[in-house]
């Protein structure tokens, strides 16, 4: 096993780097958690209807079994064939009946477990956008895509199908046990310790192995995301003849993955032989017995037709229920995940008493605002204030690094200052609800994501009610009409997952036109040029030369060229304002301002 | 996969044999194994059976008088039977799951290196990303055909048969009533055959439709919040959920239908037994003591087919899987070693390119047409063009990532196809337009480019390309992981660890495709910087795009259409009004009124 605990400890330091736990919570999380069974809430009115076809299911086979017994038993006592017709009857009414319930049981439980499925996305969802960006920059978004897609998965069968065979499978065991038992009491007995070890033989297992199993729930996507990773740089890996060597330390924690695979594997049939030697021998025992008790006198013809026929049902709600178990493990392993997000805590929270709705006038003011990303770096932003006036042009400038993009994130409130404030309109916008925070921006950023569908959906997302003409008029603005016409199908082309089918410029010219769209009184341009080709920046600039007019301003570029007219410019230099003033009086002190346009200017 | 019920609409045990062979052939050495598994699952199933008919025997005998101490040949084979089957059945859980384990890690590892093989051509068609997804999320569903689906096979067409027989022997006319009900089991999946495949797609699709949605809502995130668009989100990720219900709902309730249809033709098949078996006795032509046997073995006897049915709904989905799987490794790679040892002597670096001509696809139109150019020892030289006239197309020529169609790239006067693969790589470090970096430190990420280097050589390299002060300022400095908390890097600081790991690597030959997009001025000058540095002493070929790194350049070469337009210095070619002039004009008018210092 010491294989199998090397590959664990490697990924919970390298999950402890990246700041997330993999075994702190996994330990303690149990089949029925009352933190999952709690998220649940809400999802369970769905599911009388999948117990209850459940449990009609499972007696008519026992119903079916009393039959057959009755009429094994009647042949056996040489009564003719004539008597049992009424039972054959039955027999097929019953056969006919479970067919019809067996239809409607699957078509029930899909539609319970999807809408559980659906319930658990929209709530994760939710989540999400209060959490907002901010909190996204300290996740791998692969690993909550994950969460959301598969996670809700699993879970729609722990809740869909685990939890409701659970009791059918408990009800319909003690129905057994309790008609066995009036047939004769040991019997009953052996048959209810068989179905009682059956039952918990998964508990045992899971007892043993669970946390471990969790562990590898995790530890196994992450070695499939390092396969992917490699596979997508296998170009670099080949032109650096990196390939092979990154192939053989795949192989070795591919195989050391595999070493702990099958040490689970063999616990979990260690912990699972004691309680599965119970099941697989009561079922013997049981007619063992019943054959003695008949030798001796005290057991009747028929009630040991009613055993034989009886144990074999005695089986069936274990092994449904043995079926669904594998749902509820992965179900715990996806657990985890979807109770991180759901209990995770907002960056910045909803203002508790937020101020009275109207008229903001749209000026901006940083006062003495410190933030840091994780507590103990070096700060992003340091006691930096600034101020913008209504429909004044303000330019943050600054090296790479230099703290910029952290301004417009505590704009727009994706996280909250460590120290001092900002206002909007004077009031503070921690008091500010959010919506009505993120409604006063346009924000052209420099990746600009567009979604999949149409180039026309992706400008709806700015004003989702825009008539057509508004449309072209921001199209034409933002510079964005002639190629968009040149389209296969005009507006109605589908832009391609992250509008991979547009250049870098035709994707930022669209996001400029969503910003006019929108037409929010502050524009906030983060390097809304830095991803673009140098034949197409001169178009672009002038598209948003064209938006700032008349409305308040901030760009934030690392290219000194566009914020020459800025009504002022502020130099940040590792997160503190270094000067500020309009151009030329920067030009004039010869400082920080003055060496970068010089670095500049020798570029071309 | 559309066609094959068209084609052939043979009964599931066809299909799943069909199948089957196509993944033994997949697991060559693992066949032994796989025997085992499958016989001995075949050996459990059996002695379940003989479990319940001597328990029924048993019955049947007291039932009928006979005393206990008659039958303790019975009560102890009973035992028995009981006690190997479930030993039995647990080592075979063991074996079966170590098999298909194994299994799993030798396909992934053979798909790795097949794919190694066939990139980059390979990849880029199959929009990579997804390739390697489907390659290796595909292999992981052949855990359920290897573990499950193979011997729940055999055990139907070995188990079902024996059982029959074994009725047969108690009364023939019990095996001819209950054939009929186990040949219409085995023949349910295929009523519902073309339904099942439509609804099948239909789901898959509403499957990929809902994630990609789940997908764009993440990564979308700080769009959808910035622009207050939560509800229009949520209500297209509630249709396309709906759509998923739907689709799964009556694909599960077609699903339902059969497995009704498969419980029913069970019941009845039991039902007539008790029956036929109940007349027969009263009237004398069977044993009463064997009766209860009949019944249950006649129960029995459905079980396998039970299960092979369960597997069946699954089929399309993972046979699918595994052709994707053989696809790939069934694969030509575009470039095969045809040289086991470099040609003798020492390899002087130069670089020519003789009347080469080149298309990615016989259908495709060709990119190069008859590229002629050398670069000497020690030369630098940038190679120049509008986008699309075939300068990358020239660095993965040099790179052996493709070959010539007609004509030959050389180094040192050999044609690149006399070097094996690894030799020729191992004496080009190249420097991308389009930065990979790995999901792993920056160090870890350097490190590319000479696997054995030591720390010290990693952070010298990257002071040498002029990565030092943007990588110490990263939150977790050489241990950050980038991709992660925000660590992301900008273009030209993508460009300075690539560089850094052509300096670890030290090749005599560089091979540089520039970034097109506009560098931060700081990044702009570093790159610059570096790329000087790490071109001293090499033989250079530079895609360029920015007029200083063209300037810098000993010689210039313009393609043109997949020609060589001209060449020269950059005075010369600036001056004479040729294809260089008419380029860098375009370029200056609109980089010019970008900046311009005072």
């Amino acid at each position: 096993m010491a294989d199998s605990s090397k590959i664990v400890e490697e990924y919970t330091k390298v999950e402890s780097r990246r700041g997330l736990s993999v075994t702190s919570g996994a330990s303690h999380m149990k089949l029925f958690d009352p933190r999952v069974l709690a998220m649940g809430k809400g999802e369970y009115g769905r599911l009388w209807s999948v117990v209850t076809l459940g449990l009609l299911i499972s007696f008519s086979y026992i119903v079916q079994g009393i039959i057959i017994a009755l009429i094994l038993e009647d042949v056996f006592s040489g009564r003719p064939m004539a008597g049992s017709i009424p039972s054959f009857a039955g027999l097929v009414l019953i056969i006919a009946l479970r067919w019809a319930m067996i239809w409607a049981n699957d078509r029930i439980v899909a539609r319970a477990a999807t809408n559980i499925a659906i319930s658990l996305r929209r709530r994760i969802y939710h989540k999400l956008y209060d959490l907002g960006p901010g909190w996204m920059l300290s996740q791998k978004s692969g690993v909550v895509q994950a969460t959301i897609v598969d996670g809700a998965e699993a879970l729609q069968n722990y809740y869909g199908r685990f939890l409701p065979q659970v009791i059918v499978s408990s009800l319909a065991g003690l129905a057994i046990m309790v008609i066995l038992l009036y047939v004769d009491v040991i019997i009953g007995l052996v048959v209810g310790v068989m179905m009682v070890a059956s039952l918990l033989q998964p508990l045992a297992i899971y007892r043993g192995v669970g946390s471990r199993i969790r562990v590898w729930f995790v530890a196994m996507p992450r070695l499939f995301a390092e396969y992917v990773d490699n596979v997508q740089g296998i170009v670099t890996l080949k032109s650096f003849n990196a390939g092979k060597r990154h192939g053989k330390l795949l192989d070795l924690k591919t195989n050391a993955l595999y070493d702990a695979e099958i040490g689970i594997l063999k616990d979990e049939i260690l912990w699972g032989v004691p309680l599965g030697l119970v099941a697989a021998i009561g079922g013997t025992v049981a007619i063992v017995i019943g054959a003695l008790r008949m030798d001796a006198g005290s057991l009747s013809a028929g009630g040991l037709l009613f055993v034989l026929l009886l144990v074999r049902e005695a089986l069936r709600p274990v092994t449904d229920l043995r079926q669904t178990i594998h749902f509820s493990f992965a179900g715990m392993g996806a657990a985890e995940g979807v109770l991180d997000i759901l209990e995770a805590v907002p960056p910045a929270a909803a203002p508790v008493d937020p101020i009275a709705p109207g008229t903001l006038p749209p000026s901006i003011a940083f006062e003495g605002v410190t933030f840091r990303y994780r507590k103990g770096d070096a700060p992003a932003v340091d006691n930096f204030s600034f101020a913008v006036q209504p429909g004044e042009k303000v330019a943050l400038v600054g090296r790479s690094g230099s703290g910029k993009t952290t301004v417009t994130s505590l704009l727009l409130r994706f996280f909250d200052p460590d120290e001092g404030a900002i206002r909007l309109g004077g009031e503070d916008i921690r008091r500010i609800r959010p919506e009505r925070l993120r409604a006063m921006y346009s924000v052209v950023s420099q990746d600009t994501y567009l979604f999949h569908g149409t180039v026309r959906d992706n400008l709806l997302l700015a004003k989702p009610g825009a008539s057509r003409e508004e449309l072209e008029s921001a199209t034409r603005a933002a510079s964005a009409h002639d190629f968009i016409t040149g389209l296969p199908k005009g507006y109605d082309t589908v832009v391609g997952e992250r509008g991979v089918k547009l250049s870098g410029g035709e994707r930022q010219r669209i996001a400029i036109a969503r910003a006019i769209l929108k037409g929010a009184p502050i524009l906030v341009l983060d390097e809304a040029t830095s991803n673009v080709d140098v034949a197409n920046e001169s178009l672009i600039r002038d598209a948003l030369d064209r938006v700032a007019r008349d409305r308040t301003t901030i760009i934030i570029s690392h290219r000194l060229s566009a914020v020459r007219d800025a009504d002022r410019i502020y130099v940040i230099e590792k997160g503190r304002l270094a000067e500020s003033g309009s151009h030329s009086d920067l030009i004039r002190r010869n400082g920080d301002y003055h060496a970068l346009l010089m670095a500049e200017g020798g570029s071309v | 996969m559309s066609h094959e019920h068209h084609d052939d609409h043979s009964l599931p045990v066809g299909q799943v044999f069909r199948k089957v062979r196509v993944i033994d052939h997949l697991l060559g050495t693992y066949r032994l194994s796989l025997q085992k598994v499958r016989i001995t699952s075949v050996i459990v199933q059996v002695l379940g059976i003989l479990t319940a008919l001597t328990g029924a025997y048993l019955v049947g005998a007291v039932l009928t008088g006979a005393t206990i101490s008659d039958q303790l040949m019975t009560i102890t084979l009973l035992a028995l039977f009981t006690v190997m089957q479930f030993v039995l059945s647990n080592v075979n859980s063991y074996w079966s799951h170590v098999t298909a384990f194994r299994s799993l890690v030798e396909i992934r590892k053979a798909v790795y290196k097949k794919i190694d093989e066939l990139a980059p051509a390979y990849v880029i068609e199959r929009r990579s990303g997804d390739l390697a997804r489907s390659a290796l999320s595909d292999v992981n569903l052949l855990e359920l055909y290897i573990a499950h689906t193979l011997p729940e096979f055999l055990q139907a067409i070995v188990v079902t048969p024996i059982t029959l027989l074994v009725i047969g022997l108690i009364h023939w006319g019990l095996m001819i009533a209950l054939a009929p009900f186990l040949v219409a089991a085995v023949t349910v999946p295929d009523w519902f055959a073309r339904r099942a495949e439509e609804q099948g797609r239909a789901h898959r699709a509403s499957a990929g439709e809902m994630s990609a949605d789940v997908i764009d809502g993440v990564q979308g995130l700080r769009e959808i919040v910035t622009f207050g668009a939560m509800e229009q989100s949520i209500k297209r990720l509630d249709a396309s959920q709906q759509r998923y219900s739907d689709t799964y709902v009556s694909y599960e309730g077609r699903s339902g239908l059969e497995r009704g249809s498969g419980d029913a033709l069970l019941a009845m098949g039991m039902t007539v037994t008790v029956a036929l078996g109940g007349w027969l006795t009263t009237r004398g032509y069977m044993d009463v003591a064997l009766y209860p046997a009949a019944t249950v073995l006649a129960a029995m006897a459905f079980v396998p087919i039970m299960n092979l049915m369960n597997i069946a709904r699954q089929l399309s989905q993972t046979s699918a899987a595994a052709e994707r799987v053989i696809g790939i490794m069934n694969a030509q790679p575009t470039v095969i070693d045809r040289a086991v040892s470099p040609p003798e002597g020492s390899i002087v670096p130069t670089l020519d390119f003789k009347e080469v001509r080149f298309c990615y696809a016989p259908e495709l139109p060709e990119v190069l047409k008859g590229v002629t150019f050398g670069v000497s020892p020690g030369e630098t030289v940038a190679l120049v063009g509008r986008s699309g006239a075939g300068k990358s197309t020239c660095t993965y020529l040099m790179l052996r990532l493709w070959d010539p169609t007609v004509g030959s790239v050389r180094i040192g006067g050999h044609d690149l196809r006399d070097f094996p693969q690894e030799y020729l790589r191992d004496m080009i470090a190249y420097v991308p337009q389009d930065v990979y970096l790995f999901n792993v430190s920056v160090r870890e990420n350097i490190r590319i480019g000479r696997g054995d280097a030591t720390d010290a050589e990693v952070e010298d390299a990257a002071r040498r390309a002029f990565a030092l002060d943007f990588i110490t300022a990263l939150p977790d400095r050489w241990d950050t992981v980038l991709g992660e908390r925000g660590a992301t890097l900008s273009g030209g600081q993508r460009q300075r660890i690539a560089i850094a790991r052509a300096f670890l690597k030290d090749a005599p030959i560089l091979v540089m495709d520039e970034a097109v997009s506009s560098l931060d001025t700081e990044s702009e000058a570093n790159v610059r910087k570096a790329v000087k540095e790490v071109s001293r002493g090499r033989t250079t070929l530079i895609v360029a795009h920015r007029p200083s790194t063209i300037r810098s350049a000993d010689r210039i070469i313009v393609l043109e259409e997949g020609r060589v337009a001209e060449t020269g210095w950059f005075n010369e070619l600036a001056e004479n009004g040729g294809a260089f002039s008419r380029l860098m004009t375009a370029q200056v008018e609109i980089t010019q009124p970008v900046d311009g210092a005072p």
